[in-house]
C-alpha cells in the first residue's frame, strides 16, 4: 500500500504536473486563439467598411460609365462626320472643286498667254506689213526717177521740135512734173504715217510683251502656290482621316475598357456578397468557438474542422484578392491606354487642324482669280483693240496706197495716150513717140505694181481680218470660260470658308466629348486605384484567418466541445462546405472571365432554353 | 416605342450596371430589389413589360420562385425571363428551365453579351 502510495504519489504528481502544464498550455493557446478571434472580428468590421466604401466608389464609376457611353456615341458619330467631311463633305468637295478649277484656270491662262502672244505677233505682223509699204514706196520712187529724165527729154524736145510738138511736149512735161510732184509729196506724207504706225505698233508690242511676261511669271508662282495649297489641303484631308481613324481605333478601346469596368463591377458585387457572407459566418463561428472554449468538453474533429475552415477561408480570400487585383491592374492599364489615346486626340484637336491651309488656299484662289481676270482684261481691253486699231490703220494705208497707185497709173496712161496722139499728129519721128512709149511703159509698170501690190494688200487685209475674227472668237470663248472659272473660284472661296467653319464645328464637336471622356476615364482610373488601395484592408482579416488556422492546429486536445456544440459546428461546416464550393466555383468563373481574355466570353456562359 | 425591361437584383451595383447597358441600347428599364417587389411592379406596370432579367439568389423571393410566380400571371405567361447568376451547374439550370425561364446568363458577362441575348429574345 505504502509502496503503492510511494509509486502512486510521484505518478500522481507527474500526472498533476502534466495536467497543470496541459492546462497552462491550453490556457495560453486559448488566450492566443481568443486574440486571433478578436483580430478576426476587427478585420471583419474593416472588411465590411471597405465593402461599403468601395460600393459607393463603384456606384460613382457606374455613373461615369453611363456618361462615358453617351460621350462615346457622340465621339463615334463625330468621327464618322469628320471622315465624311474630309472625303465627301465640304472639305472633300472643295478639294475636288480646286482640283477641277485650278488646272482649268492655269490652262486658260496658258491659252490666254498664247493667244496674247499671237495677238502681239499679229501686231508685229501688221507693222511688218506696213513696212512692206516702204517697198512700194521704193517702186514708186523708181517710177519717180524714171519720170525725171522723161520730163528732161520733153523739155529738150519742146525747145527743138516743131511748134505743135513743142506745145504738146510742154503740156506733157507739165503733167509729168505735176504727177512727179504729187507723188513725191504723197510719198513723203506716207513715209511719216508708216513710220508713226510702225512705231506705235512696236511700242504696243513691247509694252504688251513686258506685261505678258510679268503675268506669266505670276502665273507660274500662283500655280506653285495653288498646287502647294491643294497638296496641303490634301494633307489636311489625310490628317482629318487620321483623326477619324484615331477615333475609330479609340472607340472600341474605350468601349472594351468600359466593358471591363462593367465586368469589374460584377466582380466587385460578387466579392462584396462573398465577403458579407464570409463575415457573417465568421461572426457566428467566433461566438461558437468562444462559447466552447469557455466550456471545454471533447471534440477533436471540430478543432480539425476549425483549422480546415480557417485555412480554406484564408486561401479563398487570398485567391479572390489575387484575381481582383489582377483584374484591377488590367483595367487600370486599359484605362491608362484609353486616356492616353484621348489625350493624343485632344492634342491633335488643339493643334488647330487645317486653319492655315484654308486661309492660304483661299488667298491663292483669290490671286488666281485676279490673274484670270487680268488676262481677260488685257486681252479684251488692250490687245484686241490694239490689234483692231493697228489692222484698221494698216488697211487704211493699204487702201490709200492702192488708190494713189491707181491715180498715178491713170495719169501716166493718160499721158501716154496723149503722147501717142501727139506723135501721130506730128509724125513718127517726133520725140513724142519715144515719150509715149516710155510713158506707156512706165504706166504699164505702175499698173503691174499696182496690181501686184493690190493683190498683196488684199491678201494682207484678208489675213488681218481673219486674224481679228479668230482672235475675237477665241477671245470670246476664253472670256466665257474665264468667267465660268471666276464663278467657280468665287464658289470655291466661299466653299473653303464654309469648309473651314464646318471643320471647326466638327473639331469642336469632338473636342468637348473627348475632353469630358478623358476626364471621366481619369476619374474612373482614380476610383480603380483607390479600390486597389482599399482592398489592402482585407489583409488583416486574411492574417487573422492564417493565425487562427495555425492556432487551431496547435491547440492541445484539452478544449472539448459539447455534443450540442458539435451539432452546431456540423451545421456550420455544412454551410461552409457549400460556401466553399461556391467560392471555388466563383474562382473558376473569374479565372475564365472575359475580362481576363479581353474578349467576350464564349457563348457557353449564355444559354437560351 | 421602346421596349421595357424589368431588372431584378438585390445588388444596387448590378441593377445599375444592367440599367446602364440597357438604357444605352435604347431600352426602357424598371428595377426591383427582389422577387416580391418584381411581382408588384409587374402587376402595377403602366406599360407592357417585354423582358424580365433576374438574379437567382435574392432575399424574400429568389429568381426561380419569381419565375414560377410570373408564369402564373396570365398577362406574363409569355414574357421572356432570363436568369443572371454566377451559378452554372446543370442542376440549377434545369431548375430554372423547369420553373419557366427562357435563358441563363452566367456572371460575369460583357455588356455586349447581355445585349445580344436581349435582342434575340425580345425581337
Amino acid at each position: 500500500m505504502q509502496w503503492t502510495r510511494l509509486v502512486e504519489l510521484p505518478i500522481a504528481d507527474y500526472v498533476i504536473g502534466q495536467a497543470l502544464r496541459l492546462r497552462q498550455g491550453a490556457s495560453e493557446q486559448r488566450a492566443a486563439l481568443g486574440l486571433d478571434l478578436e483580430r478576426l472580428a476587427t478585420g471583419r468590421e474593416q472588411l465590411l467598411g471597405w465593402s461599403q466604401q468601395t460600393e459607393a466608389g463603384f456606384l460613382r464609376i457606374g455613373q461615369f460609365v453611363a456618361d462615358s457611353y453617351q460621350l462615346l456615341n457622340t465621339l463615334r458619330e463625330a468621327g464618322l462626320n469628320i471622315r465624311q467631311t474630309a472625303s465627301e463633305g465640304p472639305i472633300g468637295q472643295n478639294v475636288h472643286a480646286l482640283e477641277r478649277m485650278a488646272p482649268g484656270a492655269f490652262e486658260l491662262l496658258a491659252e490666254a498667254a498664247l493667244a496674247q502672244r499671237r495677238l502681239i505677233a499679229g501686231l508685229e505682223s501688221t507693222s511688218t506689213q506696213v513696212g512692206d509699204l516702204e517697198k512700194g514706196q521704193q517702186e514708186l520712187a523708181t517710177i519717180l526717177r524714171a519720170l525725171g529724165p522723161l520730163a528732161t527729154l520733153l523739155s529738150i524736145d519742146s525747145t527743138t521740135g516743131a511748134e505743135s510738138a513743142r506745145a504738146s511736149s510742154q503740156t506733157l512735161a507739165a503733167e509729168l512734173t505735176q504727177i512727179n510732184e504729187r507723188l513725191r509729196t504723197w510719198l513723203d506724207e506716207q513715209a511719216d504715217q508708216i513710220a508713226a504706225a510702225r512705231k506705235e505698233s512696236r511700242d504696243q508690242s513691247t509694252a504688251l510683251l513686258a506685261g505678258l511676261a510679268a503675268r506669266e511669271t505670276a502665273v507660274v508662282h500662283q500655280k506653285t502656290q495653288c498646287m502647294t495649297g491643294v497638296t496641303r489641303l490634301g494633307q489636311e484631308q489625310a490628317r482629318l482621316a487620321l483623326l477619324s481613324s484615331q477615333i475609330e481605333e479609340l472607340v472600341p478601346a474605350v468601349e472594351a475598357c468600359l466593358g471591363q469596368v462593367m465586368v469589374a463591377l460584377q466582380g466587385h458585387d460578387a466579392v462584396r456578397q462573398r465577403i458579407e457572407h464570409c463575415c457573417a459566418g465568421i461572426a457566428e463561428l467566433d461566438g461558437q468557438v468562444t462559447q466552447d472554449l469557455d466550456h471545454p468538453v471533447s471534440a477533436p474533429t471540430a478543432l480539425a474542422f476549425l483549422s480546415r475552415l480557417s485555412t480554406l477561408e484564408a486561401h479563398q480570400l487570398s485567391s479572390i484578392r489575387a484575381v481582383i487585383e489582377e483584374m484591377m491592374q488590367r483595367l487600370s492599364d486599359g484605362l491608362r491606354t484609353a486616356v492616353s489615346g484621348l489625350a493624343n486626340l485632344v492634342g491633335s484637336l488643339e493643334s488647330g487642324v487645317g486653319a492655315g491651309a484654308f486661309a492660304g488656299l483661299t488667298a491663292t484662289v483669290q490671286q488666281i482669280s485676279e490673274l484670270v481676270q487680268g488676262a481677260l482684261d488685257t486681252e479684251s481691253q488692250l490687245l484686241a483693240p490694239a490689234l483692231h486699231r493697228s489692222t484698221a490703220a494698216a488697211r487704211a494705208l493699204f487702201a490709200a496706197y492702192r488708190t494713189e497707185l491707181k491715180t498715178i497709173d491713170s495719169d501716166l496712161a493718160l499721158s501716154a495716150v496723149n503722147a501717142q496722139i501727139q506723135s501721130s499728129r506730128n509724125g513718127a519721128e517726133s520725140a513724142l513717140n519715144i515719150l509715149g512709149a516710155h510713158a506707156g511703159a512706165i504706166s504699164l509698170e505702175a499698173r503691174q505694181i499696182s496690181t501686184r501690190r493690190a493683190a498683196e494688200f488684199t491678201r494682207l487685209e484678208d489675213d488681218l481680218a481673219l486674224l481679228a475674227r479668230q482672235m475675237d472668237a477665241e477671245g470670246a470663248a476664253r472670256s466665257t470660260t474665264g468667267h465660268q472659272l471666276l464663278e467657280q473660284a468665287r464658289q470655291t472661296r466661299e466653299g473653303l470658308a464654309d469648309a473651314e467653319r464646318d471643320m471647326n464645328t466638327q473639331v469642336q464637336t469632338i473636342a468637348e466629348p473627348a475632353q469630358q471622356l478623358q476626364q471621366g476615364l481619369l476619374s474612373v482610373l482614380a476610383e480603380v486605384e483607390e479600390f486597389g488601395r482599399a482592398f489592402t484592408v482585407a489583409a488583416p482579416i486574411q492574417e487573422s484567418l492564417d493565425r487562427l488556422s495555425t492556432a487551431a492546429e496547435h491547440l492541445p486536445l484539452a478544449p472539448y466541445f459539447s455534443q450540442k456544440s458539435e451539432s452546431r459546428v456540423e451545421a456550420l461546416r455544412s454551410r461552409y462546405s457549400l460556401a466553399a464550393e461556391r467560392q471555388l466555383h466563383d474562382e473558376a468563373i473569374w479565372s475564365d472571365s472575359p475580362d481576363r481574355e479581353d474578349e467576350p466570353a464564349a457563348d457557353s456562359s449564355v444559354e437560351l432554353f | 416605342m421602346n421596349k421595357t425591361i424589368l431588372t431584378v437584383d438585390d445588388s444596387s451595383t448590378m441593377r445599375q450596371m444592367v440599367g446602364i447597358t440597357l438604357k444605352g441600347a435604347g431600352f426602357g428599364v424598371l428595377e426591383a430589389v427582389d422577387g416580391v417587389e418584381a411581382l408588384d411592379k409587374l402587376r402595377s406596370a403602366a406599360r407592357p413589360i417585354d423582358l424580365v432579367l433576374t438574379d437567382l439568389n435574392m432575399p424574400r423571393m429568389d429568381g426561380i420562385e419569381l419565375t414560377r410566380q410570373i408564369r402564373l400571371l396570365e398577362h406574363f405567361r409569355g414574357v421572356p425571363i432570363i436568369l443572371l447568376t454566377t451559378e452554372s451547374s446543370p442542376e440549377m439550370k434545369q431548375r430554372g428551365k423547369s420553373a419557366g425561364a427562357t435563358g441563363w446568363i452566367v456572371k460575369p458577362f460583357q455588356p455586349k453579351q447581355l445585349l445580344d441575348v436581349v435582342s434575340k429574345v425580345i425581337r
